[in-house]
């Protein structure tokens, strides 16, 4: 998280990558946008296999 | 970089605290484009950036987020208002994200609260939660 404070006023930015894309950052989360088959929690596991798809969907 | 409360927003708290009128701040949007400080006579998220709809590609128009309001302490009870909201990078590109603003309306507005930042590449997917702290003191 990122914050851009300037006196009492401030800013908080938290990126969120899709899981579809970025499966790394996404461990043991539901991919938010359910364009992977099979939907559901990413598991360290799975990345190697996610990213594969996404390469053949290219 | 800077994040700040407008001229417009100190008017739009007087008009609220008055009773006068005005409406509160509910929504957020956000802007591609080379950054720069975010200044109080600002009235937009230009005028170096642009603000762009959630498909990043786009900018006629605005289709602000809707911001969830609460309170908490900084320094008293309930001194600072918070407003959070989610941003999701949607339509045939991504873009690179450098401003952000919080507004009194879904569509165009008022700005309360505007700031800038350093650029955050979005792809297609990608979301920006955003949370906006004014403290009053």
């Amino acid at each position: 998280m990122n914050t851009i404070s300037t006196g009492g006023v401030s800013l908080e930015i938290t990126v969120l990558r899709c899981a579809c894309f970025h499966p790394e950052d996404h461990v043991g989360e539901v991919c938010p946008k359910a364009r992977i088959e099979p939907h559901g929690p990413v598991t360290e596991n799975q990345i190697p296999r996610v990213l594969q798809f996404i390469k053949r969907r290219k | 970089m800077a994040t700040v409360v407008t001229n417009g927003g100190q008017a739009i708290m007087t008009n609220l605290l008055t009773g006068l009128g005005g409406t509160v701040p509910s929504h957020i949007g956000w802007g591609t484009g080379v950054q720069t400080t975010a200044l109080v006579t600002d009235t937009g998220l230009g005028p170096t950036t642009v603000e762009k709809l959630v498909d990043l590609s786009t900018s006629a128009g605005t289709d602000h987020t809707a911001a969830t309001p609460t309170r908490t302490i900084t320094t008293v009870t309930n001194d600072t208002e918070v407003y959070t909201g989610t941003r999701t990078a949607t339509g045939g590109a991504g873009g690179t994200v450098t401003v952000a603003g919080l507004f009194d309306a879904a569509s165009g507005g008022n700005l309360y609260v505007k700031g800038d930042f350093v650029g955050i590449a979005l792809a297609v997917g990608d979301s920006i939660a955003f949370t906006f702290n004014i403290k009053h003191s």
